[in-house]
Formats: structure tokens, C-alpha cells, sequence
């Protein structure tokens, strides 16, 4: 432009609702879409349930000083009553509270589970897509590789050499997730890169790491998005499964899955010491599943032209 | 991101001097050890403030032919050159700001604009790239091209889907001459538009072209547009040049057989009274 | 003479997030046995929509406001899917655009023809044919689209045929029942022009040879000319214009029509510049009030904002909706 072209005055900022106007529309289809589906409000309910839960957990239990080992013997194994909804396990500790807290133990889990497995799986995914060659041969070979073990198994290795903990549990998950974020990320990426918008950006001249920003991931989000949901409910159940043989959370720290280890041994008589933190498992992953499915379905770009 | 906002330009435009040249241009794709020349030995050139079409029905080559001149994929073999410098033989850094000066517009208005982006986000992108605007400067730049291609300023707030294939078009024009190139590349501007949008950027680019001293290399399958706007054309099949010339002289006296078809294949109407 | 399709008034809306899109607002047709019909328009105009009401595959949301269609002295409107589909591809046929996306790339040409001829026996009620009878009437069908080598093609699978190909093979297919109308939906627009040329010469033969009734849907005005006897002109969801081809496209009478024409490049040459009709197409949730092209006519006055204008006959089988039509 030369300078004579320009206008002179200073350009105007229209309202925030003005500049905005198609996003709100594009948000509120969303909602309406979402709204409609009946699964996708319960999984929404759930997931919302679950992160109230973890989030206040310590001032919505009833009995805090339960979750933090105290023992209270007199209480020992009692059913389900008023006072303690979901009656009490074998120190006498009220399993509402410990599973209320157990919540945030589980939020943790999946975030950082998910969080690295996305953090290193769609960089990789990205440019093993755009890149081609050598480069991608390498990085999906070693996607190959992780995919070809059953990851639950490579993780039970890697925490046995580690040693058991919540920690090393946490560490091992991470390291066998990320290779499903590799193999999504690719495929789409493959998609988009042969997208005309993607050349126009190339004869504008854009760098390569221009483009993989600017372009390729925005453009790769939706499905990213969709997994991460689901991905959230499958790490907890992961993390439960560890916690389950015994390589996850030592007690007193409340976590579902080693609940229900130590519950088992209780089982039948004390049915509800193994029912309440299954069912908890059970409605997360469920609800993390449900809103996978509800966001897959408003995110699906064959929706937008309603 | 390193080249000024105005770079001395190599030598001044006059007219006549070849702005672009390309010999022996040829492209061999591979694919399932099956070789298939898409582009053969194809030379061309355009001089400056000219219209060279380029007519071929699909698979002629014509659009390889645009994105080997855009150097958007590599030449097996021939040399493409740009005033007067060997575009071939650039790469990386110094082929990146060459694309300043040589821009192309795509057929397919719909699919150029990247969905996730706002109009103003794609009309800042070159400008972002190519020069050191920012701030309130970038926000007049975009200004300015939106004036350029007669859209209102609101529409920087939307989304390529709220507009109708025309003014996607426009935003795709403005893009490609926010920067202010010397060679403008159509391809196919116009097949996925209605008749009268057709009709409309067609004026709009001849008007466009008189403004801002533009040559354009105008690829086409449509002979009544080719013919409404070019000076010279090449006609193109499977991959080869089969007849050039002056716009008048292949259309009224096609020298080759298969020319002399793809003209006679043109419904024609009949004619309006008045 | 009565006609074989009639379209009455009909109006259509499809309910979207954002409003109620008004589609189709009144549109009166009518189509005599042995007729061609080309309708034109822009993108956006509807005329893909009514194509596909006549055959009761229109949107899913869709909604008949008013009006009605009538085929052979049947109510469309009112049929079930069983009736349906005793219509559908045996009286009323349809071929598209993209012969790509409506022929299976898993199946060899012939079984798919093949497999068209036993779903009409079916629908039909009729007894199945022996697999001889089905490979004669194949043959018959292709060679009745000019493919001189039928059993060549009917061993072939869609990706190794041309383009111009995969159209004969829709339109055989659509040939199987032996409709009485054809509505052939942008025929030839994905097609080379060599190409085009030879299907509308295809398309002009059956009818001349079979007398079949076909309504032509294309934004090309070229190969509507090229084929119809009569031309309806759509804009935003209204017929503008009606009436012979070489009427409508010598002497125009509706602005549109006009506009539409002169934006045309001639391929004669005359460097003349193209007129372009200013403006966009409306939006059809909130169409501009009383004639819809008012906003873009150079001729609107004001009673064109406040009164739709209605189909007047200016002549031997024309109408135009215009209040100020051109002389």
C-alpha cells in the first residue's frame, strides 16, 4: 500500500457484540445443538458433578478428617445409613467423604495424563503429517511400536521399575499415551495440508511453523478436542485399574481404584464398600464418554450449515 | 517477516518486456511407479501489463502449469523466469520474499479462506508475513483492501461461511494484492461462481488490473471468458502447448484441429435483439 | 392438451437455527407431454430444491406451506413412501450432476444397471427377470445412450470410465424404468465442453427418439438453450420468467433475465464489457418485501418494494412477473 492509499482516519472499533456477532451465533448453535441431545446434557451433568466434587471436595465432605486416616474403629463396616449414606469401610472412615475426595485424585490423573499424552503426541502428529518422509517413517514406526503393546501392560512394567505410587502411576500412563495422539493428529493433518487454504498460505509466502500454527492446528482441534474428552474418563479408569492390583495410590490418600481393592476382600457382606467408588468410576467415565459423543456431534462440521 | 515494506523494486515495469517467462517447463508425476507428464515442454511468456490465458479443458495441465510458475511445486525440469531473475534456481528465505511480487488467486473460493480464520484475520495474514505492519498501520492496510475489492469494513468481522462465493473471491483478490505484486495468477477465478458474480469480478479484475499496473496469467477452461479478457492465448492439451497466439487470431482462425473443436463445442445463443 | 406435471402455487420453507428460510414463494409450472422444460437460474435460487420436490427427495426439513404438484393426475403431495416407490426412477427418473457420487465404486457398471432393473420389478409388483432378459435389456439400455461396446462397459468399474461416460450410465439407469419425465439436475456442468456438447446431443436425441418429457435444471444458460423448448427463469425462490427459448433469450422482458443474459460473455467475441448485475442474491429468511429482485432491478420504483408482482401474459405462451417489464 502506498502511504496514499490509506484512509486517513483512524479505523473504527464497532461494539464488542458487533465484532463478535458471528461467534455468538456460531456459540449459541453450539448450544442449541447440545442442548438437544439428551446423552450429551447427562454427560455434561456428570462431567460438571465430577469437577464440583473435585474441586470443593474437602469442604463438601461430610467427615474431612476421614480422608486423611483417621480411624474411628467403633464405626467399622457399618451400611449404608443416614449419617453415613454410603456406610463406612473397615477403619471406619465414611466412604461418601473418600470418594468425594477422591474426586480431585482422579481429576488429577486424567488432566496430566491426557495433558502430556496430547503434549507430546500432536507435535509429533503434525509433523509427521506435514513433513512426510524420512520424518514421519521415524515417528510412526515408533507410534507403531507403542500401539503394537498393549498400553496397560507397558505401564505395569514401567511402575514396577519404578516402584508403586501414585506418582510413578501417573508417569507410566503419560508415557504410553500419547501414541494415539500421534496416529489422529497425522491422519488429519494429512487431510488438511492438501487444503487450498494452506497453499494460498504458501504463496503468500508463510513459513512452515506460520502455517502449522496458524493453520494446520486450529484446523485439527475439533478431533483433538473430542479424544482429550473421552481420553479423560479413560485415564481414570486407567489409573483406577493400577490402583486396583495395588501399584497406585497408597492409602490414607482416597482414590477409587485402590478403594475398591482393599474392598474386594470385604465382598459380599460389605457390598457397599466395592458398589459406591465403582459406581463413581463407573458415572465418570461414562460422563467423559457421553460428552465426547455430544461435542463430536456439535463440532462436526456438517452441522454448521444449520 | 524480514523484508521491508518497500523494497526497491528490481527495475521498472515498461511495457512489452517480458515480465515472466517459463521454457521448457515440465512436470512428471509419480505415482505407483506409473510416470504421468502432466506439464511437457511447455514455454511461455508474459510481458508486462499483459493478459496471457492459458485455455485447456481438465487435465491439459493448465493449473500445473500455474502452481509450477508459482513455484508452489517443484519444475522436473525447464526454467522459469521472473524479472529477469531465475526464479528456479531460488529457494528457501530468498524465494519467500520473491512471492511478494508474484501472487495467485485460486478457483475455488470456497475452500482458499481458511474457515477458522476472520476475514480481517486472513486480509492481515500477508501483511503479517511479508511486511513489518502492525498495530493501527495493519489495521489501515486492511482498510485500504477491503476499499480496494468494494466490501464494506464490517465484513472484517466475519467468517468466510457467512459470505456468498463472489465476495469470498474478493477477499481471495484482496489477499493476493495486499502486497502489491507485479504478476497476478488467476486460476480459474471464476468457474465456481454464478454467471452475473462471474460477471462482476471479471470487470472488477480488468478494472483492477488498469489501477494497479497488473499482469495476469488468466488460466481458464472457459473460451468465451478467455476471449473476453486476454490478449494473447496458449491452448493447452494433455500437457503440451498446441497453439499460441493473439486472442483474436486463435479465436477466429484456430490453426489446430483440436482448437477448432473446443471452440465449436461452445453452445452458442442466439443473439439479442436490440 | 393436459399437462403431465402441473406446479401450483407452491411454496416450500425449510426451518433453519437462524429463521425459516423461504425457499420456493408461489411457483406455477406446467409441463405438456413430449415437452422440455429448462429452468435457470443462479445458485441459491431454488430451482435445485423444486427439482427435487417433484421427485419427493427435497430437504428433510422442508415444508410445503401451499400449493401442490400434480403428476399424470396424481397429487404428490400426498403420497406415501410405498407409492413412492412406484414412481420414483420408474415414471419420474433423475440424473445429477456428479455421476460420481450416485454410482458404487465397488460394483461393476453392469451389476449395478442390473441391479436397478430388479428393484423396478420389484417396486413394480412385476415378476423378477431372468438374468438373460436382464443382460438383453442392459445392452438395449446402454446402447440406447450411444455406448457402441455395452459389454465392455458393463465389466468395467465406474473409476475406469470418463467422466462424459459415467453420465450415459446415469441417464441408461434412469432410462431403466421407462419414465415419462427425466429431470436431469446441472447434466453437464462438471463436464469438459467437448463433453458437454455430446451428452446434450445425447439428451436432444432421446427425446426426439423415446418422447420423453424432461425438465433441465442448469446455471448454464448455454446448454439450456441448447435443449429446452420453454425456459423458466428463477430468482430467489420465484419463477420471474417464462416462456419459449428463443423468446426468452432474444427479447427478455424481466430485468432479471435481461441482466442475466448481458453478464454473459459472448464466445462470438465483440470485446464489449460485461454487464454485471450489482448486488448479492437475498437472504431468504428475510426476503426483500414485494418483488424480490427490487433491491438489484435498475427499473424498481416503489410499488415494486410493497406489491410481489404478479405472472402476467405478454404474449403467445410468455409470462413475466415484473411490474415494469422491458418491451
Amino acid at each position: 500500500m502506498t502511504s496514499a492509499d490509506l484512509p486517513v482516519t483512524a479505523p473504527e472499533i464497532p461494539s464488542f457484540r458487533e465484532r463478535h456477532a458471528s461467534t455468538i451465533r456460531q456459540w449459541r448453535l453450539y448450544a442449541h445443538l447440545f442442548a438437544g441431545s439428551f446423552s450429551s446434557m447427562l454427560g455434561l451433568a456428570l462431567v460438571v458433578l465430577f469437577l464440583i466434587l473435585a474441586i470443593f471436595g474437602p469442604v463438601l465432605a461430610p467427615y474431612p478428617e476421614d480422608t486423611t486416616g483417621a480411624v474411628n474403629l467403633s464405626q467399622r463396616l457399618l451400611s449404608p445409613s443416614l449419617a453415613h449414606p454410603f456406610g463406612t469401610d473397615e477403619m471406619g472412615a465414611d466412604i461418601l467423604s473418600r470418594i468425594i475426595v477422591g474426586a480431585r485424585t482422579s481429576l488429577w490423573i486424567g488432566l496430566i495424563i491426557t495433558g502430556v499424552g496430547a503434549g507430546i503426541g500432536v507435535p509429533l502428529g503434525i509433523i509427521a503429517g506435514y513433513h512426510g518422509g524420512v520424518t514421519r517413517a521415524v515417528i510412526m514406526r515408533v507410534t507403531d511400536l507403542f500401539l503394537s503393546v498393549p498400553g496397560l501392560a507397558l505401564a505395569l512394567t514401567i511402575v514396577a521399575a519404578l516402584g508403586p505410587g501414585i506418582t510413578n502411576c501417573v508417569i507410566a500412563l503419560s508415557l504410553v499415551w500419547w501414541p494415539g495422539y500421534v496416529r489422529l493428529v497425522e491422519s488429519k493433518t494429512l487431510s488438511v495440508k492438501e487444503e487450498l487454504y494452506v497453499e494460498s498460505a504458501r504463496a503468500l509466502g508463510a513459513s512452515t511453523p506460520w502455517i502449522l500454527r496458524r493453520h494446520i492446528l486450529p484446523n485439527c482441534l475439533t478431533p483433538i478436542i473430542v479424544k482429550a474428552s473421552m481420553d479423560m474418563g479413560m485415564a481414570i479408569l486407567s489409573a483406577a485399574s493400577l490402583g486396583f492390583i495395588g501399584l497406585g495410590a497408597k492409602p490414607p490418600l482416597p482414590e477409587w481404584g485402590s478403594m475398591i481393592s482393599v474392598a474386594r476382600t470385604y465382598m459380599p457382606d460389605w457390598w457397599w464398600y466395592s458398589l459406591f467408588p465403582g459406581l463413581a468410576i463407573f458415572l465418570t467415565v461414562l460422563g467423559f464418554n457421553l460428552l465426547g459423543d455430544g461435542l463430536r456431534d456439535i463440532l462436526d462440521p456438517r452441522s454448521r450449515s444449520r | 517477516m524480514s523484508s521491508p515494506v518497500t523494497t526497491p523494486s528490481t527495475k521498472p515495469n515498461t511495457i512489452g518486456d517480458p515480465i515472466l517467462s517459463a521454457t521448457g517447463l515440465t512436470k512428471v508425476f509419480v505415482s505407483g511407479g506409473k510416470e504421468f507428464r502432466a506439464v511437457d515442454d511447455v514455454s511461455l511468456s508474459v510481458n508486462a501489463g499483459d493478459v496471457l490465458g492459458i485455455v485447456g479443458e481438465s487435465g491439459s495441465g493448465k493449473s500445473t502449469v500455474a502452481r509450477l510458475v508459482m513455484r508452489l511445486i517443484e519444475p522436473t525440469a525447464g526454467r522459469i523466469m521472473f524479472e529477469g531473475g531465475d526464479l528456479t534456481a531460488k529457494s528457501g528465505e530468498e524465494l519467500r520474499r520473491m512471492r511478494r511480487h508474484m501472487q495467485i488467486v485460486f478457483q475455488n473460493p470456497h475452500s482458499a479462506l481458511d474457515p477458522r480464520h476472520t476475514i480481517h484475520s486472513a486480509l492481515a495474514e500477508p501483511f503479517l508475513i511479508q511486511s513489518k505492519l502492525r498495530g493501527i498501520e495493519l489495521e489501515r492496510g486492511i482498510d485500504a483492501l477491503l476499499d480496494i475489492v468494494s466490501l464494506p469494513k464490517a465484513f472484517k468481522y466475519r467468517y468466510p461461511h457467512e459470505l456468498s462465493g463472489g465476495q469470498k473471491q474478493r477477499i481471495c483478490i484482496a489477499r493476493a494484492v495486499a502486497l502489491e505484486p507485479r504478476l497476478l495468477v488467476l486460476d480459474e477465478p471464476t468457474s465456481a461462481l454464478d454467471v452475473s458474480v462471474q460477471a462482476q469480478i471479471i470487470t472488477f479484475l480488468q478494472e483492477l488490473r488498469q489501477r494497479l499496473n497488473l499482469t495476469y496469467l488468466f488460466i481458464s477452461h472457459n473460451l468465451a471468458v478467455v476471449r473476453h479478457i486476454c490478449d494473447h492465448v496458449i491452448v493447452m492439451n494433455q500437457g503440451k502447448v498446441l497453439e499460441h497466439g493473439t486472442t483474436e487470431a486463435v479465436f477466429a482462425h484456430p490453426q489446430n484441429d483440436y482448437t477448432r473443436q473446443l471452440i465449436d463445442s461452445v453452445p452458442r445463443l442466439p443473439r439479442l435483439a436490440g | 392438451m393436459t399437462a403431465l406435471l402441473s406446479i401450483e402455487n407452491y411454496h416450500l420453507d425449510i426451518p433453519t437455527f437462524d429463521g425459516t428460510l423461504k425457499v420456493l414463494d408461489g411457483i406455477n409450472l406446467s409441463l405438456a407431454q413430449g415437452e422440455t422444460l429448462g429452468i435457470v437460474g443462479e445458485s441459491g435460487c431454488g430451482k435445485t430444491v423444486l427439482a427435487r420436490s417433484i421427485l419427493g427427495i427435497g430437504p428433510q426439513r422442508a415444508r410445503r406451506t401451499n400449493g401442490r404438484m400434480t403428476f399424470d393426475s396424481m397429487p404428490l403431495d400426498e403420497l406415501d413412501e410405498a407409492e413412492w416407490r412406484r414412481i420414483r426412477g420408474v415414471k419420474i427418473s433423475m440424473i445429477f450432476q456428479d455421476p460420481m457420487t450416485y454410482l458404487n465404486p465397488l460394483l461393476t457398471v453392469g451389476r449395478q444397471l442390473s441391479d436397478v432393473l430388479v428393484a423396478h420389478a420389484r417396486a413394480l409388483g412385476r415378476p423378477a427377470l431372468s438374468r438373460q432378459e436382464r443382460r438383453r435389456r442392459c445392452n438395449e439400455l446402454l446402447e440406447q445412450v450411444q455406448i457402441r461396446d455395452p459389454e465392455r462397459v458393463e465389466a468395467s468399474y465406474p473409476h475406469q470410465l470418463s467422466g462424459g461416460m459415467r453420465q450415459r450410465i446415469l441417464i441408461a439407469m434412469a432410462l431403466a424404468g421407462e419414465p415419462k419425465l427425466l429431470i436431469a439436475d446441472e447434466p453437464t456442468t462438471a463436464l469438459d465442453v467437448t463433453i458437454q456438447a455430446q451428452i446434450l446431443d445425447l439428451l436432444r436425441d432421446l427425446v426426439d427418439r423415446l418422447g420423453l418429457t424432461v425438465v433441465m435444471i442448469s446455471h448454464d444458460v448455454g446448454a439450456i438453450a441448447a435443449i429446452a423448448q420453454r425456459v423458466a427463469v428463477m430468482y430467489a425462490g420465484v419463477v420471474v420468467e417464462q416462456g419459449a427459448t428463443n423468446d426468452i433469450l432474444t427479447r427478455p422482458r424481466h430485468p432479471y433475465t435481461q441482466g442475466l443474459l448481458a453478464a454473459l460473455p459472448d464466445i462470438e467475441g465483440d470485446h464489449q464489457s460485461l454487464e454485471a448485475i450489482p448486488g448479492t442474491i437475498p437472504n431468504l429468511i428475510h426476503p426483500p418485501s414485494g418483488c424480490r429482485f427490487h433491491p438489484r432491478c435498475p427499473r424498481a420504483t416503489t410499488i415494486c418494494t410493497s406489491e410481489k408482482p404478479a405472472m402476467t401474459s405478454i404474449g403467445a405462451d410468455h409470462v413475466v412477473a415484473c411490474h415494469h417489464a422491458l418491451d
